[in-house]
């Protein structure tokens, strides 16, 4: 599996910085067909998303949906690498496994159990500049589920 | 730990929510109070900006309890947000802000969902419109009693750790020096500025101090709680004893010995049955008992507790004043004999200024009683607390007091006279008298009957 870094998803939640890691299935993975979706060509408009029948006048192509969308809390002052070993660490084969087959099977319980423990640990933010946390971890990408 | 959910079932839906509002879906009000980690969406176009939380309130009133920033929600699939940390309590509502896209709702079926345009996630209580009966794909599952502590693994942690009540005291400004301190409930101190010093204290709820200045310097002390005490056997010894309250005794029985008793609140007595023999005895508070058998026979008894006064202010004049708590008792029983008993607190005082002159005053408080039994007798009863004052101004005057109450019984006929006589003379001169008589007589008869 993939890990990227979804900016759209750092903020501040109680004094907390949290940043958001996406996902994606490799194709073998048990949730691929799940997540790999028709998408459309172009966003439909408010007329169209008013109609049911409109959209799927649209044009589609195939996507990647991540599988999972996860925040973690971190310090401000992480370094790309401590982040991406912290993916790692966090996505380690056992929990990609684990959540893989717990979504697969739509488990809820069992997926709050796998990731409940990995919300991170970090203390309080003091600057809080998200633009300059976005800004280094952008494109991060780690592969993990891997030993 | 009890799960909890709020909201409806993200799942694919036959219609769709536009942008731009703050929705908040009525299905599925959370059943607890907790925590959200995880919610759940599935959007028809792609979200932007998206905000999830929580809301309580009622009517067309809510406000937003907690909410979380989720970003871009992919559109076509089930979207699992997981890692949260939302507050929720029970009868909250999930709902949910996105700035682009729509999520699938459905338009019947459902409990409906409050709308209002524009991002009030937190922006406090606002009114809100009802669509009824539409449900939106949003979920969110997590736990009651969730507590997330901070822990911080980044550098420049520092622990400090500070243990108090710590009394023991060490200074060695030597090499080789030896110490060794045993403490029970006190406080020890130690300096030692020599080598080759070696130091034992044993202390028992003491305060023990040492301080050695010199090399090859040993102390040792011990302090406790001791009683001391100390016994001597050896010769030489001297013996004391000093007893109070001791009764001593005298007693001599060869000739010529003199015997001498004191004896402090004795009763003496004293009989002698010689004729001839005068018994002297002189008693110090004491009760004197004098009993003579014989004619012929002196006693004389002197008590003390007795004031005499002697005056004299003429030649041969002789003033002599005798005053006690006196009881004297004479009792003759041989016939022919007088009994004469007289019981008297008497003052006797007398007074002579002229050379010749006899003054005889006496005060008492006397009872005199006859009884004759013979017929024809006069039984005569007087009783008297007389004052008899008799003054004698010039030779050969008298003058008498007296006070009388006669009870006469006379022959079959009784009859009683009572009288309280205060008879007062006196005379001025030679041969002339004044007289003064107050009665007051009751006089009773009773007859009971004829002969």
């Amino acid at each position: 599996m993939l890990a990227r870094i979804n900016p759209s998803g750092t903020h501040i939640h109680k004094g907390k910085l949290k940043v958001r890691v996406d996902i994606y299935p490799d194709a073998t993975s048990k949730t691929f067909a799940m997540h790999h979706v028709d998408k459309y060509d172009r966003e439909p408009t408010e007329e169209e998303r008013a109609d049911k029948n409109l959209p799927a006048k649209i044009g589609t192509h195939k996507e990647d949906n991540p599988c999972l969308c996860h925040f973690i809390v971190i310090d401000e002052d992480m370094t790309r690498t401590q982040l991406s070993n912290l993916v790692m660490v966090t996505f380690n084969k056992t929990a990609v496994d684990e959540l893989d087959d717990a979504l697969s099977k739509n488990d809820r319980s069992k997926v709050s159990q796998v990731m409940r423990p990995k919300k991170g640990i970090a203390g309080l933010v003091k600057q809080g500049n998200i633009e300059d946390v976005n800004a280094r971890f952008k494109d991060l990408e780690v592969t993990v589920g891997v030993n | 730990m009890a799960l909890i959910d709020i909201g409806a079932a993200a799942i694919d839906r036959d219609s769709n929510a536009a942008d731009g509002y703050t929705t908040i879906s009525l299905d599925n009000y959370a059943n607890d109070t907790g925590s959200l980690d995880t919610f759940e969406i599935w959007a028809l176009s792609s979200l932007a900006k998206c905000k999830v939380g929580t809301f309580s309130g009622s009517g067309t009133s809510y406000d937003d309890r907690d909410y979380e920033t989720i970003g871009s929600v992919s559109s076509g699939s089930k979207q699992t947000f997981s890692g949260l940390d939302c507050d929720v309590e029970t009868g909250d509502f999930i709902g949910a802000y996105w700035t682009d896209g729509a999520i699938e709702k459905a338009s019947a079926g459902g409990a409906g969902y409050y709308k209002v345009s524009g991002d009030k996630f937190g922006d406090g209580a606002n009114t809100y419109s009802l669509s009824e009966d539409r449900v939106n794909s949003l979920y969110g599952t997590g736990a009651t009693g969730v507590t997330n502590y901070p822990i911080s693994t980044s550098s420049d942690i520092t622990v400090s750790a500070t243990v108090a009540r710590k009394t023991a005291y060490t200074r060695a400004m030597s090499a080789g020096l030896t110490a060794a301190i045993t403490v029970a409930k006190s406080f020890g101190r130690k300096v030692a500025i020599s080598t080759g010093l070696t130091a034992a204290v044993t202390v028992d709820r003491a305060l023990t101090y040492t301080r050695a200045m010199s090399a090859g310097l040993t102390a040792a002390i011990t302090v406790a709680k001791s009683f001391g005490r100390k016994v001597a056997i050896s010769t030489g010894l001297t013996v004391s004893a000093t007893v109070d309250r001791a009764l001593t005794y005298t007693r001599v029985i060869a000739a010529n010995l003199v015997i001498a008793v004191n004896v402090a609140r004795k009763r003496a007595r004293s009989v002698s049955t010689t004729a001839g023999l005068t018994v002297s005895t002189t008693i110090s508070i004491a009760k004197a008992f004098v009993r003579s058998a014989i004619s012929n026979l002196a006693s004389t008894v002197t008590v003390n507790r007795e004031a005499t006064y002697s005056r004299a202010s003429t030649s041969d004049l002789t003033v002599s004043v005798i005053v006690a708590k006196k009881r004297n008792r004479t009792i003759i029983a041989s016939p022919g004999l007088v009994v004469s008993a007289t019981i008297s607190r008497t003052m006797a005082w007398g007074k002579a200024i002229t050379a010749g002159l006899t003054s005889v005053v006496s005060v008492s408080r006397m009872w005199n009683k006859a009884i004759t039994t013979v017929a024809g007798l006069i039984i005569s009863t007087t009783v008297s607390r007389i004052a008899a004052y008799t003054k004698t101004l010039s030779p050969e005057l008298v003058i008498s007091v007296s006070v009388t109450k006669t009870f006469a019984v006379l022959g079959r006929i009784i009859s009683a006279v009572l009288k309280a006589t205060h008879l007062h003379k006196t005379e001025l001169k030679a041969m002339h008298l004044y007289t003064a008589t107050l009665e007051a007589t009751h006089l009773y008869r009773a007859t009971l009957e004829a002969k």
